[in-house]
């Protein structure tokens, strides 16, 4: 299963194989979580809505156009799903400043078991900011970010998972690294001033 | 002490001059060098677990699971009527002794009691509902002759059919967009 392709295996799920839909999610698990995890801030929720995308895709699934990319279709009910949970339960305003905010999140960000105690410390400070400047975007902004920098999609993948027209998406996007660019800046993170995290 | 980060660098630089895919370039390699956030151990399989009892063939299960016990339950019905047959005779007997203590005469003041004020509760709704009703005489009347005329009524209905089909339309299309300025306060 693990080395089959995205067609092969809702091929092999739509057949009954439960653990070709156990590989699928395993394959996936990370990109779709990670963009809720962007969204809505709480990890225990993001897990619990990235659970409801693949329920709803696994009954979905014979209705999957395989023309089109798995990927792209699993960020549409992803973002089906962030929507409609943030319709029910409205999103708290994300403060740009404060060490307090998103702990879990940088948590999970700051992999430090690898490196040198400087090395892990300075790259968790990029990162501590690098999260701040996404966090403190619009969330269609957010979102198209995180579906382009972090996952790779193309403008038109984001367009179609989004359901959004391309150039609002291109317009989004470009205005979304402007906004990083100041808040980097503002968080001591800009050409002026180099590397000088204020936390 | 904190060293200039030349991705970061670049990506400025790159925005500074208006150079969009340098800094696409940049910014993304930034990003997806972080480590990214993963969920709890053991999702996937939580996952598959929760698609399996979710799906339309388990619900079929269930759905068969509960009409067995339909079975069950009016099998031990059956069983407890045929049973209870042979008890029949005691059970009569004992209805019959508890109807003997109660007198006709009661019986029918009782009743008649129930009646009445059930007959005063009923009395008072009706003389509310016709109160508003009064009041809306004028209006029933003036919609009565407009609608008498084959062309008004016709346009009235055209126009409630109009309304209903534009109700229905719009409601699907309120569910259907989901749009980040639905969810978002600040937007």
């Amino acid at each position: 299963m693990k080395g089959s392709t995205d067609a092969e295996l809702v091929g092999h799920v739509l057949a009954g194989s439960q653990e070709a839909f156990r590989e699928l999610v395993a394959r996936f698990e990370r990109p779709v979580f990670g963009l809720i995890v962007r969204m809505v801030g709480d990890p225990e929720t993001a897990e619990d809505l990235a659970q409801e995308v693949f329920v709803k895709a696994y009954q979905a699934l014979p209705s999957y156009d395989p023309g089109r990319k798995l990927a792209s279709w699993l960020f549409k009910i992803a973002h089906n799903a962030t929507i409609d949970h943030l319709r029910r339960k409205a999103p708290e305003a994300v403060p740009l400043e404060g060490d307090g905010e998103g702990g879990d999140l940088l948590a999970a960000l700051a992999d430090v078991a690898t490196e040198s105690p400087a090395a892990a410390t300075e790259r968790r400070d990029m990162a501590r900011a690098l999260d701040r400047a996404i966090r403190a975007l619009r969330p269609d902004y957010r979102e198209a970010v995180v579906l382009r920098y972090v996952e790779g999609l193309s403008y038109e993948e984001i367009a179609e998972a989004l359901e959004q027209p391309l150039g609002t998406i291109k317009t989004n996007l470009h205005r979304a690294r402007k906004q990083m660019a100041v808040a980097l800046s503002a968080l001591g993170w800009g050409p002026e001033t180099g590397s000088a995290p204020a936390s | 002490m904190n060293r200039p980060d030349p991705l970061l660098a670049r990506f400025f630089a790159a925005e500074a001059e208006g150079r969009d895919e340098a800094a696409e370039a940049a910014l993304g390699e930034l990003l997806r060098a972080l480590p990214r956030p993963l969920p709890r151990a053991g999702f996937a399989e939580r996952t598959a677990l929760a698609a399996l009892l979710d799906a339309p063939e388990a619900g079929r299960a269930r759905a068969m699971w509960i009409r067995r016990w339909e079975g069950v339950a009016l099998a031990l019905c059956l069983a407890a009527t045929g049973l209870g047959l042979p008890l029949l005779p005691v059970a009569l007997a004992a209805i019959r002794l508890a109807l003997g203590r109660i007198t006709l005469a009661g019986s029918a003041a009782l009743a008649v009691r129930g009646m009445s004020l059930l007959l005063g509760e009923l009395g008072g709704g009706v003389a509310g509902l016709l109160s508003v009703w009064q009041r809306l005489m004028p209006l029933r009347q003036a919609l009565a002759a407009a609608l008498a005329s084959p062309a008004v009524a016709s346009g009235v209905g055209l126009c409630l059919l109009i309304s209903a089909l534009a109700l229905r339309f719009l409601h699907d299309l309120v569910e259907r967009e989901r749009s980040w300025t639905h969810a978002h306060p600040t937007l």
